[in-house]
Parts: C-alpha cells; sequence; structure tokens
C-alpha cells in the first residue's frame, strides 16, 4: 500500500517512453501515468481509508522540518481521482488535437511533467514537499503557456503567470519560515497548530494570498484569462480543472487553521464572492470564446473560496470536483469548435456551428447546463447549492453576492453557448470545417457523465472525508435548491432572447480594472520622483539628511514618551 | 516628557522672536533697494577682489600637511606630561607613533609636496 | 623592560590593526624607490600585509583592550574578512591598473579603509569608533576622486567630503551629549550608567551618534552621496569604499545595541521600531529609485543602499546571536556579490568606456565569462536560490518576522522592495545580454589580466559557497555564543 503514496513517479515511465521513444504515436504511452494515478486513488478509496504515510528524514538539513513527507489521505485520494481522470480524458483528447503538431513529443512530455508534479502537490505531507509542488506546477504552467512559441503573445502571458505564481510561491515560502518547528506538517496543520498570540492570523493571510495567486482570485486574477493563449487542452486541464484549484485544495488543508483567524475567513468569504461577481461580469465583455470560459473559471473559484470563507471546506472540495469535470468538458468543446474552425477563437466568426458540430453541440449543453446549475439533473446544481447553505447560514451578505452570480453565470453561460451553438442570422462565412474525429469525442463523453453524475457523489465523498460536516444534507431537490437552479436557468433563458434579439452581437462594455499596467505607471512615476530628488544638489541633500535626523528623534521621542 | 518642555517652550520662544521682528520689519519698513544695500556688507569698505578667484591647487596641499602634521604634533603633549607615570611602555607607544609619522613626513617630503615651484 | 613586555602583551590582539599600519607604511617607503614606483610592488606588499593580518585575526582569542576596542565574537568573525576583501581589492588592482603609475598612493587609500573597517568593527568607545570612521572617511574622499581630470569624480569627491563632514559633526554632536550626560564614551559605561529606564535625552543623542554609522552603511537619508560617488570613482575604487566600511558599520552596529540599548533600559520595541522604520524607508526610496536609473554604476549604488537597510533590519529584530548572525551572513554574502559585480562592471567599464545602460549593449560577445560572472553576481544581489543572497535574505526575513508589527511591515518592504531590485538588475542584464549591439570584435587580444581573474573567480566561489554551506548560520551563531 505503501507503494500508493508515491504515486507522482507514475507518469515517469511514460515520460521517458514518450521522450526517447521513436514511435510514431508519440503520447501514446504517457497515457499510463494518469490512468495509474486514478487508479491509486481509486484503490484508496476501496480500502479501509487509512492514511498511509511515508517519511524520509533529513532531506533539506537547512529547513526547520527537514523531513520528506509524503501523505495519502481521503481528501489526497480524492483529488488523485480529479487530477488523473481529468488527464486521462485530456490525453486522449490531446492525441488527436495535437496529431498535427510539430512540438507534439514535447507538448506531451511538458504533460507528464505537470501531472507528476500536480500529483507530487497532492501527496505533501509537509509544506515544504507542497511548495515543491506548488512551484512546479507554475512551471509547467508557464512551459506550456509558452507551447506555442513562434505565436507572438505566448511568451508574455507565460511571463504573467510566472508573476503571480511568484507572489503565491514567496508568501508561501514566508509562511513555512513562520510556522514553529515542528508543525509544518500537514497532518498538524489539519489539527490546528499552536502558534503564539497573532500568529495564526498572519500565517492565514500568507497562506490566503499564496492559494489566491494559484487560483486567481482577487487582484491576482490578471494572469488566467492571458493563460488562454496556451493550447486548449492545457486550458482544460491546468487553467480550469488542476492546476488553479490548487489553491482551494491548500485552503482545504489548512482550514482548521485558518478556522483559528476567524477574521481572515471573513475576508476570504468576501474576497471570494466579489471575484466570483466580478468575474462574472467581466466574463459578458469578452469577445474571445476561451477567454469568456476563463472568467468563468475564476468566478466558480471564487465560490470554493467563498465556501471555505463560510468554515465549509467540504462545500468547497465538492464543487471543485464537479467544476473540474465540467468547466474541463466546456474547454475541450471550445477546443474542438476551435479545431474545427482553423484556430478562430473570436465569438462573432464562429457562430453557428449547431448543424456543423452536433456532437459538440449536445456535449457543450450539458456543460452549459451543469455550469448553471440545472437542478437533479446535473452536477453543478448540487455543490452550488451547498456553498450558498453554508454561506446563508453564516455570513449573509458574502451569500447574497453570490446568489446574484447565480444569474450572471447563467447568462454569461448562455451567452457564450448561444453565441457559438444559436441561430445564425445567415450573414456569417461559412466554414470550411475541419471535423472532430471519434477519439476526441469520445474523450469527452466521461467528463460529461461526470457534469451529470457526480452530484450524486456528495455521501459518499463525505464518508470518505471523515471531516466532513455531519449534517450534511444534499439540497438540490430542496426548495433552496430548486430556486437557486431556477435562478440560473432564467439567466441561461435571459441570454437566449437576448441573443435572439441582438442577432449575436451582444457584448457589454469591458469595464475589468487592468491593474497590473497601473501599478507599473504608478511605480514608474515614483521612481522619476525620487530619482528628481537626487538631482545633484548639495544643499538638498544636506536639508533632507538633517530632516531625517530631526525625523528619528522625533519618533524616539514619540516611542519612548 | 515633561521635563523637556520648558526646553520645547524655550526654542519655540526664540525661533519666533526673530521670525516675528523680520515679519514686522519687511512688512513696515520702505523698500528701496539699490546696488550697494544689497550687498553682503552695507557699512565699510566694499571687498577688495572678487574671492571666487583661482588659487593655486598647491596652497591646499600645504595647508592640508601643516594641520596634519600640527595636530600630530599635538600629540607630544600630554605624553611629556605623563612622561613618568608612562615609562619605558610610553617610550614605546610614542616611538611607534614617531614613527608612522616620520613615513608620512619622508614620503610627501621625497614626493616633492613641501617644495613651492 | 617589565614595562614594554607589558606594553606589548596589552596590545597583542591588535596585531592585525598593526599589521596593517606597518604594511601602509611600507608601501609608503617602497614608492620613495623610483624603480619599484611604477611597478605593482606596493600592491603586493599591501596584499602581503593584509593576509599576515587576516591570518592573526583569526585567532579565536577574545580580549578588551583598555575599554576602547574589544574583540568579541562579531569582530572575531568580520575582522579577518576585512582583511581578506581588502587583499582582493588590491589584487584586483594589479589586475585593473597595470597602466596606472600610482600604485603606491592607490594601495595606500585602500589598506587605509581596510585599518579603519578594522578598528571600527573592534570598537568599544565612540571616541575609536569616530576615529575609524574619519580614517575610513579621509581614504573614501581620495579614491572617489581619483581620477583628477574627471569633472564628474571631481564632483562626487566634493559631496562625499561635505556630506561625510556633516555627518561626522553630526555624529560628534551626539557624542559629546552622550559624554555629558552619562560621563561615559565606552559602550560598556553607557549601558551601565542608568539602571532603570535610560532617559530620552540620552537616546537621542545616541541616535545621533548612530548617524556617522547610518553615513557608511547608506542609510536613507544619509545616502544621498552614494550614487554620484559610485558613478564618478573607478569601479574597483567603489568595490572599496562601498563593501568593506559596511561590513565594519554592520558590526559595530550590533555590539553598539545589544551593550548601550540593552533590553532592560529600553524596551526593544521601541528602538528596534525606530530602526525598523529607517529600514523600511531606505528600501522602499532605494528600490524605487534604482528603476529610474541609466548607469549600472549607479544601480548598484541604489542596490546596495537598500542591502544597507536590510542590515538595520537584521539588527533591528531584536540582539539575540541569531539576528547578529543573520546580519552578518548578509553582510558576507553582500560583500561578495558586491566586490565581484563591481569588479565585473571595472572590466566592462575599460573596455566600453563606460558603465551607462546604453554603451553596455554587446558586453556578452566581448566579454562573454565576465558578462555571466557579472549576471550571477546580480542574480545574489537579487536573492535568487540557491546563490548567498537568498539565504541571507531568508534569515533576515526569519528574525524579522519573529518581531514586534513595525519589524513585520518591513519585513514585507523588503520583499516588495526584492522584486523591484530584481528589475533594476534585469535592466543591467537585459543591456548586457539581450540589448542589439554592434558587432563588436571578441576582446581576444587583450587578455584578462590573471589577477582580475583569481578575484572574480574567488567572489563567484564565495557566492556560491556561502549559498550552498547550508549550515553557515548556526556555524556563525556559535562562534557569536
Amino acid at each position: 500500500m505503501n507503494l500508493l503514496a508515491w504515486a507522482f513517479l507514475f507518469p515517469l515511465p511514460g515520460l521517458l517512453l514518450t521522450a526517447f521513444g521513436r514511435s510514431r504515436h508519440a503520447g501514446v504511452a504517457s497515457l499510463l501515468g494518469p490512468i495509474a494515478i486514478a487508479i491509486a486513488g481509486l484503490i484508496f478509496m476501496l480500502s479501509d481509508h487509512t492514511p498511509i504515510l511515508v517519511q524520509i528524514d533529513g532531506w533539506l538539513p537547512v529547513l526547520p522540518d527537514s523531513a520528506f513527507l509524503l501523505r495519502l489521505d481521503g481528501l489526497a485520494a480524492v483529488m488523485l481521482v480529479v487530477v488523473g481522470g481529468v488527464s486521462a480524458c485530456v490525453y486522449v483528447y490531446s492525441l488527436s488535437y495535437m496529431a498535427g503538431d510539430r512540438g507534439r513529443r514535447r507538448f506531451f512530455c511538458l504533460l507528464d511533467f505537470f501531472v507528476t508534479v500536480m500529483t507530487l502537490l497532492v501527496l505533501a505531507g509537509n509544506l515544504v514537499v507542497l511548495l515543491a509542488g506548488w512551484a512546479g506546477v507554475g512551471l509547467a504552467s508557464f512551459l506550456l503557456i509558452s507551447f506555442w512559441r513562434e505565436k507572438s503573445h505566448t511568451l508574455g502571458a507565460g511571463l504573467q503567470a510566472i508573476a503571480a505564481n511568484a507572489i503565491g510561491d514567496a508568501a508561501l515560502l514566508l509562511a513555512i519560515v513562520m510556522l514553529p518547528k515542528g508543525s509544518s506538517d500537514l497532518t498538524l496543520l489539519q489539527n490546528g497548530v499552536p502558534l503564539v498570540s497573532g500568529g495564526a492570523s498572519t500565517l492565514a493571510t500568507l497562506i490566503v494570498i499564496a492559494a489566491s495567486a494559484k487560483s486567481a482570485q482577487g487582484i491576482l486574477y490578471f494572469w488566467l484569462p492571458s493563460a488562454m493563449a496556451g493550447p486548449t487542452p492545457v486550458s482544460a486541464l491546468i487553467h480550469a480543472a488542476t492546476m488553479v484549484a490548487a489553491g482551494v485544495y491548500l485552503l482545504v488543508r489548512t482550514s482548521p487553521m485558518l478556522a483559528l483567524a476567524p477574521e481572515v475567513l471573513h475576508a476570504l468569504a468576501w474576497l471570494g464572492a466579489i471575484t466570483a461577481l466580478l468575474s462574472g461580469l467581466a466574463s459578458l465583455s469578452q469577445q474571445n470564446y476561451k477567454r469568456g470560459l476563463a472568467y468563468s473559471t475564476c468566478s466558480q473559484l471564487g465560490y470554493m473560496f467563498a465556501a471555505i470563507g463560510f468554515g465549509a471546506p467540504f462545500a468547497a472540495l465538492f464543487h471543485l470536483v464537479t467544476h473540474a469535470a465540467f468547466k474541463a468538458l466546456l474547454f475541450l468543446c471550445a477546443g474542438a469548435v476551435i479545431h474545427a474552425a482553423h484556430g478562430e477563437e473570436e465569438l462573432p466568426k464562429l457562430a453557428g456551428m449547431r448543424k456543423q458540430l452536433p456532437q459538440i453541440c449536445v456535449l457543450a449543453l450539458i456543460g452549459s447546463l451543469a455550469l448553471c446549475g440545472l437542478p437533479v439533473l446535473t452536477a453543478g446544481a448540487f455543490s452550488k447549492d451547498l456553498i450558498i447553505e453554508a454561506g446563508l447560514s453564516s455570513s449573509t451578505l458574502p451569500a447574497s453576492l453570490l446568489v446574484l452570480s447565480v444569474f450572471l453565470t447563467g447568462l454569461y453561460t448562455g451567452r457564450l453557448y448561444f453565441g457559438v451553438f444559436g441561430a445564425t442570422t445567415g450573414d456569417e462565412p461559412q466554414h470550411d470545417l475541419h471535423a472532430p474525429d471519434q477519439l476526441m469525442v469520445r474523450s469527452m463523453w466521461p467528463l460529461a457523465a461526470g457534469a451529470i453524475l457526480l452530484g450524486w457523489a456528495g455521501m459518499p465523498l463525505a464518508r470518505l472525508l471523515q471531516n466532513a460536516p455531519k449534517d450534511l444534507a444534499i439540497h438540490a431537490v430542496s426548495m433552496n435548491g430548486l430556486l437557486i437552479g431556477a435562478l440560473g436557468m432564467t439567466g441561461f433563458g435571459a441570454a437566449f432572447i437576448w441573443q435572439r434579439a441582438t442577432k449575436g452581437r451582444a457584448r457589454l462594455a469591458s469595464f475589468g480594472i487592468d491593474w497590473v499596467p497601473g501599478a507599473a505607471a504608478a511605480s514608474r512615476h515614483l521612481a522619476l520622483a525620487f530619482a528628481a530628488l537626487h538631482n545633484g544638489r548639495l544643499g538638498l541633500y544636506l536639508f533632507t539628511a538633517v530632516l531625517g535626523v530631526a525625523l528619528i528623534l522625533l519618533m524616539a521621542f514619540g516611542r519612548m514618551g | 516628557m515633561s521635563e523637556y518642555l520648558s526646553l520645547v517652550l524655550y526654542l519655540l520662544v526664540v525661533l519666533a522672536i526673530p521670525v516675528g521682528i523680520s515679519c514686522i520689519a519687511g512688512r513696515l519698513a520702505p523698500h528701496k533697494p539699490n546696488v550697494n544695500k544689497g550687498k553682503p556688507y552695507e557699512c565699510g569698505v566694499s571687498e577688495p577682489f572678487a574671492n571666487q578667484t583661482r588659487w593655486p591647487v598647491r596652497f591646499a596641499l600645504v595647508a592640508m600637511l601643516f594641520l596634519i602634521f600640527d595636530v600630530e604634533a599635538l600629540f607630544f603633549y600630554p605624553w611629556a606630561v605623563a612622561l613618568r607615570e608612562l615609562g619605558v611602555a610610553g617610550l614605546f607607544y610614542i616611538a611607534s607613533f614617531f614613527a608612522v609619522l616620520g613615513t608620512g613626513y619622508l614620503y610627501a617630503r621625497n614626493r616633492g609636496a613641501l617644495q613651492w615651484k | 623592560m617589565s614595562f614594554a613586555n607589558n606594553a606589548v602583551s596589552e596590545l597583542a590582539p591588535l596585531a592585525p590593526e598593526a599589521c596593517v599600519a606597518v604594511g601602509i607604511c611600507a608601501v609608503l617607503c617602497a614608492d620613495l624607490v623610483p624603480a619599484l614606483r611604477t611597478r605593482t610592488a606596493g600592491l603586493w606588499l599591501g596584499v602581503l600585509a593584509c593576509a599576515i593580518a587576516a591570518v592573526l585575526a583569526l585567532s579565536p582569542a577574545r580580549a578588551i583592550v583598555a575599554q576602547m576596542l574589544v574583540i568579541d565574537g562579531v569582530a572575531g568573525l568580520v575582522r579577518p574578512v576585512i582583511a581578506l576583501v581588502t587583499a582582493f581589492v588590491l589584487i584586483a588592482g594589479a589586475g585593473e591598473r597595470r597602466s596606472a603609475n600610482d600604485h603606491g598612493a592607490w594601495a595606500t587609500c585602500v589598506l587605509g579603509i581596510g585599518l579603519g573597517a578594522m578598528l571600527v568593527a573592534a570598537a568599544a568607545n565612540l571616541i575609536v569608533l569616530w576615529l575609524g570612521l574619519e580614517l575610513i572617511s579621509l581614504a573614501s574622499y581620495a579614491l572617489a576622486s581619483w581620477r583628477a581630470r574627471d569633472r564628474r569624480a571631481a564632483e562626487a569627491g566634493m559631496k562625499f567630503v561635505l556630506f561625510g563632514g556633516a555627518a561626522s559633526g553630526v555624529m560628534l554632536f551626539g557624542i559629546s551629549h552622550v559624554f555629558g550626560l552619562t560621563g561615559h564614551l565606552d559602550f560598556t559605561g553607557i549601558g551601565a550608567a542608568f539602571a532603570q529606564q535610560m532617559p530620552i535625552a540620552v537616546l537621542a543623542s545616541l541616535l545621533m551618534a548612530f548617524v556617522g554609522v547610518a553615513y557608511k552603511l547608506t542609510i536613507v537619508p544619509f545616502h544621498f552621496y552614494a550614487p554620484d560617488v559610485y558613478q564618478g570613482a573607478p569601479a574597483l575604487s567603489v568595490a572599496a569604499v562601498g563593501a568593506v566600511p559596511k561590513l565594519a558599520a554592520g558590526a559595530v552596529l550590533l555590539r553598539g545595541l545589544a551593550t548601550m540599548l540593552p533590553p532592560s533600559l529600553v524596551p526593544p520595541a521601541s528602538v528596534g521600531a525606530v530602526l525598523a522604520v529607517a529600514a523600511m524607508v531606505s528600501l522602499g526610496v532605494a528600490s524605487l529609485t534604482a528603476l529610474a536609473q541609466r548607469d549600472a554604476k549607479r544601480i548598484v549604488a541604489f542596490s546596495g543602499i537598500g542591502h544597507g537597510g536590510t542590515v538595520l533590519l537584521a539588527a533591528a529584530s531584536g540582539g539575540g546571536t541569531a539576528a547578529a548572525a543573520s546580519a552578518i551572513f548578509y553582510l558576507l554574502a553582500y560583500a561578495a556579490a558586491n566586490v565581484g559585480a563591481l569588479l565585473c562592471l571595472s572590466v566592462l567599464e575599460r573596455d566600453l568606456g563606460s558603465c551607462e545602460l546604453a554603451k553596455l549593449a554587446g558586453a556578452i560577445r566581448r566579454r562573454p565569462w565576465v558578462t555571466v560572472l557579472l549576471c550571477l553576481f546580480l542574480f545574489s544581489l537579487a536573492g535568487v536560490p540557491p546563490l548567498a543572497g537568498f539565504t541571507a535574505k531568508w534569515a533576515v526575513l526569519q528574525q524579522a518576522l519573529g518581531g514586534g508589527p513595525m519589524l513585520v511591515a518591513a519585513a514585507f518592504a523588503l520583499l516588495a522592495s526584492t522584486a523591484i531590485f530584481a528589475w533594476s538588475y534585469l535592466l543591467i542584464i537585459r543591456a548586457a545580454v539581450l540589448a542589439p549591439a554592434p558587432l563588436l570584435p571578441r576582446a581576444s587580444g587583450v587578455r584578462m589580466p590573471l589577477p582580475t581573474a583569481f578575484v572574480l573567480l574567488c567572489c563567484a566561489a564565495g557566492t556560491i559557497g556561502l549559498g550552498l554551506w547550508l549550515d553557515a548560520l548556526p556555524a556563525i551563531a556559535q562562534v557569536f555564543s
């Protein structure tokens, strides 16, 4: 059984075969890894749920807790199944999607690398090992976003991801430094750490910053829409289902410790709710299909953050699982559409695909309905409802923002869906389509099944994670759940009417705040102002120095007096 | 803090008096500036020559050397006063001091710093 | 003769300083022999003196010399390092200043800085501290304006003198108040003069005396001379003027805080908070101003201001041996990377005529190895793992985060400034490596002088070695305790 905790090594044989093999079908061998990982997770789920620990002492002696610690428990097993399952689908999809690409071998090697480090992140037993995986997925993300080197904007997009990830890495590093000796073990975090007073909120803040950099929350959202410059299977796997969910995973892992800092939790709820609302609005203004979906991912991750803020980590994890299925499905559909249209990503040019791609149309409808939360029939309804229920019973104001964004979710999902698959005005250019092959379509079936059925996995999941709330009730068929579902469907319907009325030219003005160029401009102005202070005038220099003496003395008097 | 209050008050008063006088004088006095009034010294002789002329840099060198040797010679006085108490150890100290000084003198002399050409 | 024996045995701990002083005299004498003057003999004499001094200073003996100088753990570690760095600068001088004919005078000035720095590092008395700082300053003034015909150098020297005079004056003013209020000039006497809390007036005077040290550490707003001096002086001289005094100032700052302001007299939060604010201002101003610079040496100058702020932050975070170890380790990492970077810039300055970013284009083609090493040193200054700069920043952060709210705020300022500084270093790297350049011929005809190459490799080894030596901090802390 100990072998299961080493699951992050499973993709290595496939990686080597793909990298050095001479097969014409490069990448087929890589498929072994994700399947093995998913099976490892399933075996653990079917066993007696005793956590598996692997400890190797004396790793990195400079660190306070130097052991290399792996830990496979219920939470990690769930993540293994999600990571393995989604990546298996994406691998099969990519076999077809990347068939004609010259960099296909490199692509699969990078994917293998990503799966390896992501699994390491999931299996980490302490924060140091987690950081190794955490930095690794950031690197993999950069490499895959910038995969098409010959395209002009991919490198910039990758660098944005690196920049945001660096902030998160730094915050996590600080958190490790701050932890008292002996408590960077994630199990201790799960049981709440004995900390000096006031230390808990600093630590919690750092972890929240790290998580929001990885999951594109708050002001650190900026890199995720740009990350869509990468190949679409990458967007589906990394920037929708798994890596961006790593922030949520970290918060779920450390939720008992976060609970020691109620004010941080409260702020977290607001952070998630506001992100969910604003990115929902931002999605409405996008003309690019994939960017519209990316903002939707930000919004859904906001739900998960808010859930942790409400003190309901189980709801967050549940939504993570269902979201991984239906968002990956939506992205793969988008990829199929874009593939068919020879790389075209702009919404107005993609209109009228229903007739040409009937199978994709049905699959996208399943994904969209799950995203909107069609009650009982789709998985999204179960998990989203759980989050809102938790919010309404703890902090009402952020929860009502979430309810508002349920309507928005319906609206933007509908706008994207009907924009591509809806009725046409007839004057669109006729596509010379590149129809998807059966391999591509079939690879999406498991995800579609997940988007429909995973809602019923709630109870078994709750049993698996023994720290889930005891009074867990699946509310999908309750009154509240039906109302929320109806709200989402109203939005979806409104989008249909809107699309009909405006003939597909519907678009809201963009009002996203681009804070990154703003900050750059501000620091440039500050730099010039400070540089102007160093103008070579000795009189000014001496005056400033004397002023400095006076200020230091004043400060000392103030402190001591 | 309170024991310094009087000091702070005193400083404030000291500051206020000249500022106040300047302000009052500036308001009340008639203003008829001319070239001579604008000069630094209104009374007495105007400056005999402009002070912003070039002067030989050697002057600064000699002045600096004089200053250094003057100050160093000063150290001999306290040693002379405490000569008996310091005894042999004192002789050792002053000898090392003199050696350093002598090296400096030799260097300055041989490099021509003391020649006024 | 017993008296003489007594005198010698009492002064025995100062053998390294005496050795450097004798070295200065020897260099001056050698300079009087016309045959030796144009050769690099003076430099090598100085290197010999520094090497002997470094070996002598390695002795683990601890001593107090007449309440004036203390050879404690900090001094015992920093003095040999100062001697070593001075020796390295002199060796590099033998390579970089081959064509000069004033080796003796130049070596005297560098040795003067070294001697002053060793005295400051061991100072336990305000007067000795002041004398040592003045010795450093006088030699630095000469080095800063070494290029006699260069207007920039002349301006830099002038500013340096006037600014140094002002700082020295404020410091003496503070020292006179300290003496008037306590009747002591030695650190322990000042610390022991009060049984309970120290009166504010004494604290204020001590803070004024601190200005002299802050000036050498280039803490904002006592930093203004630094950019001009760095730009005006030859890069190699800057290595002596910049790095060596910082080592000494950091050491004496630690000792002064621990002995003059023990926690029993001063609530640590108060002094620590004041210093943390000063560090924060230094980091903020320096990192932002560096962004607007167009000269590599000026960027390195502002980086030095930021690093001074970081050392101050480490010193401010409590008087324990761990904090002292982090400060000293930071200084060691800084010295290795800074001397290396300036030496690289010195080579490039000689080849390309200037260190302006626009002129650096094509450096990678002309001097590939030097440029690669320059990048290495800049990465270390930026704090990229696994180089020394990273471990050092980590250690300082760890100390600061354990302190009060002001220290935690300063730690975050350190993180932010690290990111901003990294951008400025990238500007240099971009200019030297990536910028399109006129096709400069590779400097294969001009061979790299052997001494320069030796020092560069030593600095690189130090930068990498200190980063990889994982037990450095505990080892340093053990020396201090």
